[in-house]
């Protein structure tokens, strides 16, 4: 009776702890997919910088849902904002994330992305994590992928590279700006449309100075 | 452990009475932010006249292989404090890896210089205190910028301190310890701002606010730093969260 009592109690808990664990192969294989695309823009030499850096944007635009990620930087600013000031923010928020992607991933190309697995953290919302390895790169690094699945489309919110969350890092620091600036999201948007202006999100042999 | 609280609580009392009344309403989550934004100025500017020309002469006049060794060695000579906190944290594992590349960095690797554990297999990670009480469950506090020594949390700071108390030179008495102990911390600043020089010139030109970048930075490597690298799926942000709309 205890034996069967004790079977009971474990099947109970595994089926409470299955939602946080269990694995997401249709997401593994989005991010797969997205990032072989990603990777086979950046090794792309016969698209000159400029047009890279289109490509480049065309390529998040689909593969980010950034309204949402645009929403997510703002913070607790984007609860009740001005709807023109939010499609401000959206309009030069997806320029200025599309240049911090690209910055950010701007020295891979030669190398490869191997899926290693996946965790659920709800339904619709899970980690895909990867390894990108081979090419210029001495160690491997780890990569995860933050997917959203609604109405079967999913979208990359958010990626975790060098151990920092791009989006998580955007917010910080945006909703400090918005902060230091009695909550106005105006100020956002000028600073990032001088940062867009100016094209500069950091260096792109960032991975390079990490070893 | 009664010793990890008193570190904690005399930090903590000493932040409360020089950071009195510097909290900012708009900063709700950065209690010291008036005391941590003038501590960071002057972070800023020490290192923009002293920390970063050394570290890029030192880049400039040591060949690589030559600060490579460097940073070896003085990771070898850390290797009692991460065995420590392995040990500490209950990293059975990891703490039998820590002693192996101990023992045979220190060997082969002629007093650390060569990384031959690296070469052998035996990859190396890092542990301290902060880390350890962070495992242990304790919260990490206010995030307290310190003077020289940058971006921190109460209980880094706490973890930093008691950290003394695992390293063997502590305990050792000899002419010049002291000497060795403040040359090693110096060479060990210069060594890490070398490492991290065009890391931190990408983190500047890349950043909207530095100030809090350097703090979100901090923040996230840190917890990254705590799960080894997992990622802890319930601590992530509900991106629900400020929608309007349903």
């Amino acid at each position: 009776m205890l034996f069967i009592k004790s079977i009971i109690v474990a099947a109970f808990f595994s089926l409470l702890f299955a939602g946080s664990s269990i694995a997401a192969p249709a997401d593994e294989a989005f991010v797969q997919q997205k990032a072989n695309e990603a990777l086979a823009i950046l090794r792309d030499d016969s698209l000159d910088p400029a047009a890279k850096t289109a490509r480049f944007a065309d390529y998040v635009d689909n593969v980010t849902d950034v309204p949402r990620v645009a929403r997510f930087v703002l913070g607790k600013y984007a609860r009740g904002a001005d709807p023109q000031k939010l499609a401000s923010f959206t309009e030069v928020f997806r320029e200025y994330a599309s240049g911090v992607y690209e910055s950010q991933l701007g020295n891979f190309g030669g190398e490869t992305l191997k899926v290693l697995g996946s965790q659920d953290r709800k339904p619709g919302d899970s980690v895909v994590t990867s390894v990108i390895s081979g090419g210029k790169i001495e160690e491997p690094i780890k990569v995860n992928w933050r997917i959203r699945t609604r109405n079967g489309q999913q979208t990359v919110l958010d990626v975790q590279i060098f151990g920092i969350w791009l989006a998580l890092q955007q917010r910080n620091e945006i909703t400090s700006v918005i902060a230091n600036h009695g909550g106005d999201i105006e100020a956002a948007i000028d600073v990032l449309r001088e940062k867009v202006a100016k094209g500069n999100y950091g260096e792109k042999d960032a991975k390079a100075a990490s070893h | 452990m009664r010793m990890v609280f008193r570190t904690f609580t005399l930090i903590s009392a000493a932040f409360a009475a020089s950071a009195c009344g510097t909290t900012s309403s708009a900063h709700q989550d950065d209690p010291l932010y008036v005391w941590n934004k003038g501590v960071f100025a002057f972070n800023k500017a020490a290192d923009k006249v002293v920390v970063e020309p050394v570290a890029r002469t030192y880049h400039n006049i040591v060949p690589k292989p030559g600060r490579d060794g460097v940073r070896n060695a003085l990771g070898n000579l850390r290797s009692p404090v991460i065995l420590g906190n392995d040990l500490l944290q209950g990293k059975f594992g990891r703490a039998s890896k820590t002693l192996a590349r101990f023992g045979i960095n220190s060997t082969f690797g002629i007093v650390g210089l060569f990384d031959v554990a690296k070469r052998a297999g035996i990859k190396g990670h890092t542990e301290d205190m902060g880390q350890t009480l962070a495992v242990w469950g304790i919260s990490s506090g206010p995030y307290v910028m310190l003077p020289i020594l940058g971006p921190s949390n109460f209980r880094d700071t706490t973890g930093f301190i008691l950290d003394i108390g695992l390293e063997p030179l502590t305990y050792m008495r000899f002419n010049g310890r002291n000497a060795i102990l403040t040359g090693r911390f110096g060479v060990n600043g210069v060594s890490v701002r070398e490492v991290n020089l065009d890391t931190i010139e990408a983190l500047r030109n890349a950043s909207i606010d530095e100030y809090a970048s350097l703090k979100s930075a901090y923040e996230q490597l840190r917890a990254n730093a705590i799960s080894d690298g997992k990622v802890n799926i319930d601590d992530l942000p509900d991106y629900d969260e400020y929608e309007d709309e349903k």
